[in-house]
């Protein structure tokens, strides 16, 4: 039986516990990611998918209920929360407000020199992770950070985390904000590294973004998560949809809505791409009018 | 004009929230050996005054200085804290940073804008230890000012008590200026952009 | 490392309640505090630190703040507090008040020392609750505007009071928001593996260490001001005179009754002073001398 590669048993969290602010975001919520998969975790604002994520690098700890990377629990005094937050990577919303250094070279490389690495090495895994977001390293090491435009900073931002070379990746609404352009290329990056074997736990409100990349959805609501199911299943039921309060990508849309009119189409497409081409075999099929 | 006098009050504002929060929050304090710490509270004042000049740092000054006093009055940690409701002691010294600040930076920045970041944040930080520490030690010859102390506990310990501040401005003054200073170039200039140390990421 | 710092901002001071005290103006509530503040610097006494620390405590029970919440302050000085108390009794000894009660080597404790002793500790007890009690009763908003309402009149003198509140209100609702970014900001740089609990080297070495966080978080407060300058601007922010004046603050007769009294208790408690009576009460207790 192999061993997920993360899982959450029973996570209860309370913020701002013992104050009369006190409000809880995570009812007891479970979730196993095994290695290698994509699961996009969706859910209204507010639903805890941020304090979530915050729990399975360990940034947050669980009042209730504990966190497991490969087997190994997150809130044993033995375990080296460190190095976990190294092979679980972890992107924050906005995640160029971290940047801090001058230059962007020794920005992206602040993770791997407190992992340890220095010299020709270090120089190394900064080119390969600048080369991986699309950032040339010898135009832009050298650059200040805060001249860099803001798809720059948040390729750079990413390269930081990426450079650590970790198993595994947490992103919270990572295109968020992103203009068009950047938001496909970041989603190019992404199925990229997916197909690489990055294990990916994805909080989004972008159903295109959870249609293109995630084998796997897990629906959170008012800090529980309520169901998991593979994305296209879960996509294609519209009934489940409507009962989850979600809105599907519109690939699913178009192909619903031809389906109405009686088209013999599928019912699912990840992408606008991929419902073309089911469109286009639909008609040279004659199955279409 | 107007659009000058409205940036200055917005990054007043802003810089005296910073302060602020480096106090309620513990963040302005940078542990240092034995229990003491390195305050930064003092830099939001510095940074304002070399933004935005000599009356900017004035005004985040006297917030950081009423803040110091409201926070050692409702959530003080140490016994040094209760000199601090006296705003003799918290909110007077803490008018001057930003000026002298100020004027350290005006001094060098048309030779070198770095050096003059690094003056100011020296000369912030040294003016907040010494008219602090200057003023608890001119309190003591004026017990009733220093909140509870008798009159005669106060003379008693009289006699220690120039040697012992100044070994506290230097154990710690000394420090954060240092830090002070740090903090300042690495914000100011990135926050206009400006080069500083080597050119270049130590990357190869 | 707790994230967790909405905590130390939001909480911990202001209790929202619907009490007389909580309605009261602030710019009275200011007033009363300053007042308060001097009368106990300059109160020798411990009966009447004692009457005074009651009164507050009354104060609070009268505007629903739970006492323990008011005396949070004093916890973490208390060991310091009775150190001090304990090193002033033994250094400074009012042998000739009282009966004197141990009398052992070179040590002599008489009644007038413990009651200067416990005087010591209750007046820092009665600042702090005092303090505390004025940021139970007074919410941010209600604080700037009352400190704008107290400087408009220095406006006449050139000081330009509006702009200075302005800043003031700028400041206090900034605090959150920096909260949240420094939470977010110190949660991005320890899953990159920072640890900014761990302790070594120099002063320059450890300032290095926290620039992660203070560059982003100082750099992050100065967009927000330009934004918030731009936004300004944008709405025609003239400042000065001529504002909307903030709505509903007008002095009441509970107002000024209320300050009457805290006007009256604190003169009251600096001239009793004068006459020492501690002495009196021990002297009628004990008779002079042992």
């Amino acid at each position: 039986m192999s061993v997920p590669f993360l899982e959450a048993r029973g996570l209860r969290h309370t913020y701002l516990a013992d104050t009369p602010l006190a409000c809880e975001s995570l009812k007891g919520a479970d979730l196993a990611v095994e290695p290698g998969e994509v699961v996009a975790v969706v859910g209204a604002s507010g639903s805890g998918k941020s304090t979530f994520l915050q729990h399975m690098n360990g940034i947050l700890s669980p009042t209730h209920g504990a966190v497991f990377f490969r087997g190994r629990s997150l809130s044993d005094k033995a375990t080296d929360l460190t190095a976990v937050r190294r092979r679980v990577g972890m992107v924050f919303q906005r995640p160029e407000l971290q940047l801090f250094e001058q230059y962007t070279g020794d920005d992206v490389a602040y993770g791997p020199r407190l992992a340890g690495l220095a010299g020709h090495e270090l120089g190394e895994r900064v080119r390969w992770a600048m080369g991986l977001v699309g950032l040339d390293f010898h135009a832009f090491k050298d650059r200040l950070t805060v001249s860099l435009s803001g798809g720059e900073r948040r390729k750079a931002a990413l390269a930081g985390v990426l450079a650590m070379k970790p198993e595994g990746l947490l992103l919270d609404e990572p295109t968020a904000g992103l203009d068009p352009v950047s938001h496909a290329e970041l989603v190019r990056l992404l199925a990229k590294l997916a197909a690489g074997g990055m294990t990916m736990v994805i909080a989004t409100h972008d159903m295109e973004d959870a249609a293109a990349l995630a084998g796997r959805l897990a629906v959170m609501s008012d800090g529980r998560v309520v169901f998991t199911g593979e994305t296209g299943g879960v996509f294609a039921d519209a009934g489940r949809l409507e009962e989850l309060s979600l809105l599907p990508p519109a690939s699913v849309s178009i192909l619903s809505g031809l389906r109405k009119s009686g088209w013999d189409v599928p019912a699912y497409a990840a992408s606008a791409g991929e419902a073309v081409d089911a469109i286009r075999a639909a008609l040279e099929a004659g199955r279409a009018r | 004009m107007e659009s000058r006098r409205i940036r200055k009050i917005a990054v007043a504002g802003a810089m005296g929230a910073i302060s602020i929060f480096l106090g309620a929050s513990h963040l302005g304090l940078i542990p240092w050996f034995a229990g003491a710490a390195l305050t930064v509270m003092h830099v939001p004042v510095i940074i304002a005054a070399v933004l935005e000049g000599p009356v900017v740092g004035l005004i985040v000054g006297f917030i950081f200085g009423v803040f110091s006093a409201i926070q050692a009055g409702v959530a003080p940690t140490g016994p040094i804290d209760v000199a601090f409701l006296n705003p003799l002691v918290s909110i007077l010294p803490r008018f001057l940073i930003g000026p002298v600040a100020w004027a350290a930076y005006r001094a060098i920045n048309k030779k070198s804008e770095p050096a003059a970041l690094v003056a100011a944040g020296i000369a912030g930080g040294l003016t907040n230890t010494v008219l602090v520490l200057g003023m608890l030690g001119l309190l003591m010859s004026f017990p009733v000012l220093i909140i509870g102390a008798t009159d005669s506990a106060s003379q008693a310990i009289q006699g220690i008590t120039w040697p012992v501040l100044g070994m506290v401005a230097v154990t710690n003054g000394l420090p954060e200026a240092a830090a002070a200073a740090l903090i300042t170039l690495a914000v100011v200039a990135a926050w206009k952009r400006i080069e500083y140390g080597r050119r270049g990421s130590k990357v190869e | 490392m707790s994230f967790e710092f909405l905590r130390s901002v939001t909480f911990g001071h202001y209790i929202p309640a619907s009490s007389p005290i909580h309605r009261i103006d602030p710019r009275v509530k200011i007033a009363a505090v300053a007042l308060a503040l001097a009368a106990l610097i300059l109160c020798r006494s411990l009966v009447l630190i004692v009457l005074a620390l009651a009164a507050v405590l009354v104060t609070a029970a009268c505007a629903r703040v739970p006492i323990r919440h008011v005396l949070r302050g004093v916890g973490p000085v208390l060991p310091f507090l009775i150190l001090l108390a304990v090193l002033q009794a033994l250094v400074m000894p009012r042998a000739e008040l009282g009966p004197m009660l141990i009398r052992w080597r070179w040590i002599s404790l008489s009644a007038g020392d413990l009651v200067a002793a416990a005087a010591l500790i209750l007046r820092f007890s009665a600042l702090i609750a005092a303090f505390g009690l004025f940021s139970s009763i007074t919410g941010t908003s209600e604080l700037a505007h009352g400190t704008e309402l107290l400087l408009s009149p220095l406006a006449r003198l050139g000081f330009p009071a509006h702009d200075a509140a302005m800043v003031l209100s700028i400041a206090l609702r900034f605090v959150p928001l920096l909260a949240m970014e420094a939470e977010h900001i110190v949660k991005a740089q320890a899953s990159r593996g920072a640890d900014f609990g761990r302790g070594r080297g120099g002063p320059l070495a450890r300032a290095r260490r926290m620039l992660p966080i203070y560059v982003p978080l100082f750099l992050s407060a100065l967009r927000r001001a330009e934004s918030l300058a731009l936004a300004m601007e944008a709405r025609c922010y003239t400042g000065g005179a001529g504002r909307t004046a903030p709505a509903g603050f007008r002095i009441r007769w509970t107002d000024a009754a209320a300050f009457i009294c805290v006007l009256a208790a604190s003169v009251g408690l600096v001239l009793a002073n004068r006459f020492d009576p501690d002495r009196i009460i021990i002297l009628a207790l004990f008779g002079a001398g042992n």
